[in-house]
C-alpha cells in the first residue's frame, strides 16, 4: 500500500512540547457504529459490539492534540488500566497531562498520563505513553 | 512459568486501515513503502498500539466477565507489516507476561492483570502453542 490519506498529510506535526495534551480540557469524541465496525475488524474481534480499545483511542488522540508526532518520535510504552466497559453511546472525554525529562544520555522522553472518562464522568480507563521524543523537536 | 495464551498473527492491509482510520494515524510509516525505504527501518512497521490493542482483546473474559485491570507492553523492536507477530502469555510467579516476536526477535514485553490481581488462565487457546 502506498497511497496515504491526504487528510495525514494536512495535519502538521506537533511542533512544540506546548502542543502536547489537553491543557486540564476534557476533549470529547463520540464515536460511530461505522468505527466500532473497524475497530471490531483492526482487531479481529467481529463480535465485539463496542470495543475497549475506543478509550483507547481517544486518549491517544487525546495526546497529540489534532496533530501528527514529529519525524523520529518513537513509542517506548503503553500502559493501559481499565475501570468500567465502553459506554453505549461511545462518547468519551479525555484529559492528557504531559511531562518531561532528559536521561543521562540526553535523550528527551515524554510522558503523557491520560483519564479517559464517561459522559456522567465515571472514569473509564487511564493511559501513560511514553515517548522518545527527536531532538530537533524537544528543543522547541 | 505456564503459557495461558500465545496466538500468532500477520495484520493485514485491511486491518491496518481499519485502525488508521478509526485512529485517525495515517503515519506513513505504516502505510508509504517508498517513505520507509529511507528510514532506518527501511519497511513499513505495524501500528505497536494494535498490537496493544489486540493483546488486551485477546485477553478479555479469563476472568468472568470480562475486561483485563491492566494491559502494559514496551517496544523494544520495529514490527514490520508482513511479518507473523508470535504472542505469548505466560503466567510467571503470580502475573502474566506478554512476549511479542517478530522474526525471530522479540519486538515488545510487557503484562497483563486481572481484576484480582493474578493469572488467569485461559479457558481456551485459540491457536496452538507454538
Amino acid at each position: 500500500m502506498t497511497s496515504i490519506s491526504p487528510g495525514w498529510y494536512a495535519t502538521r506535526p506537533v511542533a512544540r512540547l506546548a502542543e502536547l495534551g489537553t491543557n486540564g480540557v476534557v476533549r470529547w469524541r463520540t464515536f460511530s457504529d461505522e468505527d466500532c465496525v473497524n475497530l471490531s475488524h483492526a482487531l479481529g474481534m467481529q463480535d465485539t459490539p463496542a470495543p475497549d480499545a475506543l478509550a483507547f483511542v481517544a486518549a491517544r488522540s487525546s495526546v497529540l492534540g489534532g496533530h501528527r508526532m514529529p519525524p523520529g518520535a518513537v513509542m517506548a510504552e503503553i500502559e493501559w488500566v481499565a475501570h468500567v466497559e465502553v459506554p453505549a453511546d461511545l462518547t468519551i472525554g479525555a484529559t492528557c497531562d504531559v511531562s518531561t525529562r532528559t536521561d543521562s544520555r540526553g535523550r528527551t522522553w515524554v510522558t503523557a498520563t491520560v483519564a479517559t472518562v464517561t459522559t456522567d464522568g465515571h472514569p473509564l480507563a487511564d493511559f501513560v505513553f511514553r515517548f522518545l521524543w527527536p531532538q530537533e523537536a524537544a528543543s522547541r | 512459568m505456564t503459557t495461558v495464551r500465545s496466538f500468532q498473527w500477520t495484520p493485514d492491509e485491511p486491518e491496518l486501515l481499519a485502525w488508521g482510520t478509526v485512529s485517525e494515524d495515517f503515519n506513513p510509516l505504516h502505510f508509504d513503502d517508498e517513505f520507509c525505504r529511507r528510514t532506518s527501518v527501511g519497511r513499513r512497521v505495524v501500528f505497536g498500539a494494535l498490537v496493544l490493542a489486540r493483546v488486551q482483546a485477546e485477553s478479555r473474559g479469563w476472568s468472568s466477565p470480562g475486561l483485563p485491570r491492566s494491559v502494559t507492553l514496551r517496544f523494544l523492536a520495529p514490527m514490520p507489516v508482513g511479518s507473523e507477530l508470535a504472542v505469548t502469555l505466560e503466567s510467571v510467579n503470580g502475573t502474566v507476561q506478554c512476549t511479542v516476536s517478530a522474526e525471530g526477535r522479540v519486538a515488545a514485553t510487557g503484562s497483563v492483570t486481572h481484576p484480582s490481581g493474578g493469572s488467569r488462565a485461559a479457558p481456551d487457546q485459540r491457536s496452538p502453542t507454538p
